[in-house]
């Protein structure tokens, strides 16, 4: 481990005890993150991953809809896709 | 082997994700040679057509419905997975498959295509909007990327028909192979798609990227611009309403230019018809049945065509996506999907391109609640009656400043029927629709503009498709009442101040029933009116004035006197209760005959009939007995 990063890996490790990994659907507009895990009802599961939330991509909230705030916009691997805030909760992401 | 028999033979399909410009290059290809029909048994839209090639080879082309993989989440993708995969039981398993892929997003893209690649068949690569990619500043080797994938790769751009001649070459290429060269098709390959596979694919796609791609492609700007307005939730919930508002305008106020000359032409052919034959039955078989019967067909094609324009357009620039996102949690709330709405809307007009409509609703179930509420909507049939029912019963009294009460009931009896779709689709969903909420995933593609000759098409498609498939029906349902409201005939000593309606079979129908509605305040006259109704509502007001023997050429003063008839024969409750059933009630042979074909079975429309006469029936009985307890004292 580099010593410049050790700041910077020290502040992820807080993040992983204390928030450690949300779910996307607990995201408000702006807020983004890495998936890390992908998991619940296995049609859900894998009709999510078929649209590109895979471990490892880079996620961010672009746009809550009007009326409380249900679906939601999100970039996830070069795409914008609308989700209900009901499947996002398979999505875990860890902040970032 | 004759050659003939070769090109015959050769069979390619086009499979890509849904806004992959597929449905572009398939136009490209084909030019206006393609046939639309439904897969056997099921409401999957099947689309083949014939292409050349540059020496002038023919060969078919299967456009396989539009699919993110080939798991059989989606009744689109059962088809396209069986017939992939030698397992659908009518079509043959294609021997090229054609993949289309969005060049501005390989990252997801190439998904479908690894899993294409895994079938064993072989794949020719076309990366459509090339143009846009490389506006992107996409960079990416192609010949790497051809070797990687295995597969020849073309970089197209389907709209404006370039690169198709490269593409094409190949297709030729794959074509001449002697039939003993030709690769040997894979029998019952199984797909393998456990979330392992897709983590698995997702994790190759990003191997290859990172050695194809020379330069990442920008992100969309404009689309990201554009959708901070679109998307906003006061403006794009303003621009949605506003750009909705515009697009019934224009049905109301456009439609009825094409629908009047419609009407207009046909009131001359029958008047030409008339004066050319002898009065009698042959004529007023040919007038009243037949050309009336085609008159009640072709009179919907302006509404469909201009509907499926304006949804066309829309759904080609990529607002559609952006419109159901917006929609979503109010639709929802009823168990309705986010896309059901403009379907709903669309049924203000007329139902029937409505429920054409409803085949953006990938779910099967939410498409079947959407279809059996959309009659709910105050069609523009109704207006006649609605009309002739208000002026007669409501007096037209100023209620609140410019507000007038004739105004307000007309405005009422819209919300009723949306009020009440609403409840039916939330009680449907309750109980015969049961089942895990469906998912709401979609893409929100990068705005484009629309192509102008795929929404040509599209339109043509439309309309051909509603006079095949609904036009026959439409037609032979007309003829029989014309039968039945014909025949018998009057006896000769009939008294002339009695219509001759009353002693067909649909006169009698009338006085037949009149035990059963007269519990709703309805007469047999009324009777006769729902009877010949059922063939389209406005018909109704027709009938009466046949059944009052109101005969009058001018049809303003007709209405007029048919108003004063009804005034003084009927009572406030009569005339309020058939007011109400019209709200409810399936008087319109044409939408059940479209039902009926956009879901492959006689169950639904006979539900459709079921429950909303026993809806009107009920309703009408409350109507009645309130508004008479209420006059009484």
């Amino acid at each position: 481990m580099k010593s410049t990063a050790a700041a910077v890996d020290v502040r992820k490790n807080e993040v992983d005890t204390d928030a450690a990994l949300v779910p996307l659907s607990s995201l408000s507009r702006w807020e983004k993150g890495w998936i890390c895990e992908v998991s619940g009802e296995e049609t859900v599961v894998r009709r999510l991953l078929e649209m590109g939330f895979v471990e490892s991509a880079f996620v961010e909230v672009l746009h809550e809809a009007p009326f409380g705030k249900d679906p939601i916009a999100v970039r996830v691997r070069g795409a914008t896709l609308a989700l209900r805030r009901h499947e996002a909760q398979c999505v875990l992401v860890r902040k970032g | 082997m004759g050659s003939v028999e070769q090109t015959l033979q050769c069979y390619a399909a086009l499979v890509g994700s849904p806004n992959s410009g597929k449905t572009s290059l398939f136009n490209a290809l084909t030019g206006g040679r393609q046939k639309v029909a439904n897969y056997p048994g099921v409401t999957v839209e099947r689309k083949e057509g014939q292409a050349r090639t540059l020496s002038g080879r023919t060969f078919k082309i299967l456009d396989l419905p539009g699919t993110y993989s080939l798991d059989a989440n989606t009744l689109d993708e059962a088809v396209t997975r069986d017939i992939l995969l030698a397992q659908h039981f009518e079509e043959r398993q294609p021997q090229l498959l054609i993949a289309v892929a969005d060049a501005t997003n390989l990252e997801r893209s190439l998904g479908l295509v690894l899993e294409l690649k895994s079938l064993r068949l072989p794949v020719i690569l076309a990366l459509n909007m090339m143009d846009l990619a490389r506006v992107r500043g996409f960079q990416v080797d192609l010949a790497r990327l051809s070797r990687e994938l295995g597969m020849p790769v073309f970089p197209i751009v389907a709209v404006k028909k370039q690169g198709l001649d490269a593409l094409l070459k190949e297709i030729e290429k794959f074509l001449s192979l002697p039939a003993s060269q030709a690769p040997e098709l894979p029998q019952k390959v199984a797909s393998d798609n456990n979330p392992e596979a897709v983590r698995r694919r997702f994790q190759e796609i990003d191997r290859i990227l990172s050695v194809v791609k020379l330069h990442e492609i920008n992100p969309a700007i404009w689309t990201d611009r554009i959708d901070r307005v679109v998307l906003h939730p006061v403006w794009g919930t303003l621009l949605l309403m506003v750009v909705l508002l515009a697009v019934f305008q224009a049905i109301f106020n456009w439609a009825h230019y094409p629908m009047d000359a419609i009407e207009a032409a046909l009131g001359a052919v029958s008047e030409q018809l008339r004066s050319m034959l002898p009065p009698g039955f042959f004529q007023s078989f040919l007038v009243d049945g037949v050309l009336a019967g085609v008159g009640s067909v072709i009179v919907f094609l302006p509404q469909i065509m201009l509907l499926f324009f304006f949804i066309l357009l829309l759904e080609d620039s990529g607002y559609m996506a952006r419109a159901a996102f917006l929609m979503d949690r109010h639709m929802g709330r009823v168990g309705l999907h986010g896309r059901a709405f403009i379907p709903l809307l669309s049924s203000f007009a007329c139902a029937i391109p409505g429920i054409m409509a409803t085949r953006t609703i990938e779910n099967k179930k939410d498409r079947l609640i959407t279809i059996l509420i959309s009659p709910l909507m105050a069609c523009s049939a109704r207006i006649p009656v609605y009309t002739l029912l208000i002026s007669a019963f409501i007096p037209n009294r100023q209620v609140l400043g410019p507000l007038k009460l004739q105004g307000l009931v007309m405005m009422g009896l819209y919300f009723l029927g949306v009020i009440v779709a609403l409840l039916v689709a939330l009680v449907l969903k309750l109980s015969m629709f049961r089942g895990p909420r469906p998912l709401f995933l979609l893409e929100l593609p990068t705005y484009k503009w629309p192509n102008f000759r795929n929404v040509m098409i599209g339109m043509w498609e439309r309309a051909r498709l509603f006079l095949k498939r609904a036009g026959t029906v439409i037609l032979l349902a007309s003829v029989l009442v014309w039968v039945l409201s014909s025949f018998p005939r009057p006896p000769k000593n009939s008294p002339p101040e009695v219509s001759p309606i009353t002693y067909s079979f649909a006169g009698r129908a009338g006085k037949w029933m009149e035990p059963a509605i007269k519990p709703l305040g309805f007469d047999w006259s009324i009777g006769i009116g729902l009877v010949t109704g059922i063939v389209a509502r406005e018909v109704i007001v027709g009938s009466l004035a046949t059944v009052y023997s109101i005969e009058n050429k001018e049809e303003a003063v007709g209405v007029q006197n048919l108003t004063q008839v009804i005034q003084q024969r009927w009572s406030l409750a009569t005339g309020l209760s058939l007011l109400v059933f019209f709200v409810f009630a399936m008087q319109c042979l044409s939408t059940l005959a479209v039902v009926r074909r956009e879901t492959n079975s006689w169950l639904w429309p006979g539900f459709m009939l079921f429950y909303m006469t026993a809806l009107a029936y009920g309703s009408s009985f409350l109507t009645y007995h309130l508004v008479q307890r209420w006059v009484s004292g």
